[in-house]
């Protein structure tokens, strides 16, 4: 373990001060707080004496681990969507995206989306009903829910919307996309222009998570890596500017 | 006083010691642990700056001494320490 340690200073350091750094680590009592210590100090040592090219790369590759650990301790979201389409039963009667916008209103109301938090079938947003009062998990479920109308798919008198629901649990997700298409017939019986409601593809059961997107947290980690890099050769270029080095660089 | 360099130029001020008895001079005089890492990384900034250099025979428990430098800075940092907590103290006391 400790050898390890040592073999992450970079060579130049450790061809200078190797043998007696392994002597005083064999002085020493293991420990964690040890390693940690001699860990930093490798870490200093190579930001000190590494080429520009070996900080970039090395900084780089931290960063992009550390994205992919970080997207690790976001909860995993999953999203269902359903494809509907709605038939005007008459020609001339009211636009098909204003049917779609007003039932949509309805079907996401406080009171709508409050039955189906509580609804025992999906028992939705357990842990924060229990921290948070329900008109912000009723926000927090209208920012999850989401019609979207197919702009390329009118013709013939119809339209085909999709309806989605992102939510940390793949089979309630589903199952309150259904919920929302029971819901939107409901509303829709109250309108007085005729149409025909029909599923083209019934809610799907999400197999991928929708989030968080891992790939994207590892491009973010990797930029942070590059522009840490660029101030550590910048600050170092500074330095020793001021003073010379003892060391060459590897 | 917890800056690394410091500790280590008043430990070798007395004499010259290796890596180990440093550490254990240290906390005996500062009530400081130093890590391993944290007490090389200041021998090799105190090393480049000429302020200790090793001295005897290379052995694997390499020893050093303080230079003339490294004297005059130490007197110098401490020096200026000492003026900070005079001035405390007095200030302290007529508060």
């Amino acid at each position: 373990m400790r050898r390890a340690l040592i073999r992450l200073y970079p060579a130049a350091w450790r061809a200078r001060y190797g043998a007696e750094f392994e002597a005083l680590l064999f002085d020493l009592p293991a420990g964690w707080r040890g390693n940690l210590d001699v860990f930093k100090g490798a870490v200093a040592m190579r930001l000190k004496y590494e080429s520009w090219r070996g900080i970039v790369l090395g900084l780089m590759l931290a960063g992009v681990l550390s994205g992919l650990l970080g997207s690790y301790l976001i909860p995993t979201q999953w999203r269902s969507t359903a494809v509907l389409q709605i038939t005007a039963r008459r020609m001339g009667d009211p636009g098909l995206n204003e049917v779609i916008q007003q039932i949509q209103s309805q079907v996401t109301s406080r009171q709508s989306l409050r039955n189906l938090i509580r609804d025992p079938r999906l028992d939705l947003y357990p842990v924060e009903r229990r921290s948070q009062p329900l008109e912000d998990v009723e926000d927090e479920m209208r920012a999850n829910v989401r019609f979207q109308i197919v702009p390329a798919a009118t013709r013939n008198g119809a339209q085909i919307f999709t309806i989605t629901f992102t939510y940390s649990d793949p089979k309630k997700a589903q199952d309150t996309v259904n919920g929302l298409i029971t819901r939107f017939i409901a509303e829709s019986i109250g309108i007085p222009a005729g149409f025909y409601l029909e599923t083209l593809d019934p809610p799907s059961l999400p197999r991928q998570p929708y989030a968080p997107k891992r790939s994207a947290f590892m491009i973010a980690g990797g930029v942070g890596g590059l522009v840490v890099a660029a101030f550590v050769i910048l600050s170092r270029r500074r330095r020793t500017g001021a003073a010379g080095q003892g060391l060459e660089p590897a | 006083m917890s800056d690394p360099s410091l500790l280590v130029l008043s430990s070798l001020a007395e004499g010259d010691k290796h890596g180990y008895l440093i550490m254990q001079d240290v906390e005996s005089f500062a009530q400081v642990r130093l890590g391993p890492g944290t007490l090389y990384g200041a021998i090799t900034r105190l090393e480049e700056r000429g302020w200790i250099r090793p001295v005897g025979p290379k052995d694997r428990r390499q020893p050093y001494a303080i230079t003339a430098a490294g004297r005059a800075h130490l007197q110098e940092q401490l020096s200026s320490m000492q003026a900070v907590v005079k001035t405390g103290l007095a200030r302290l006391k007529h508060a």
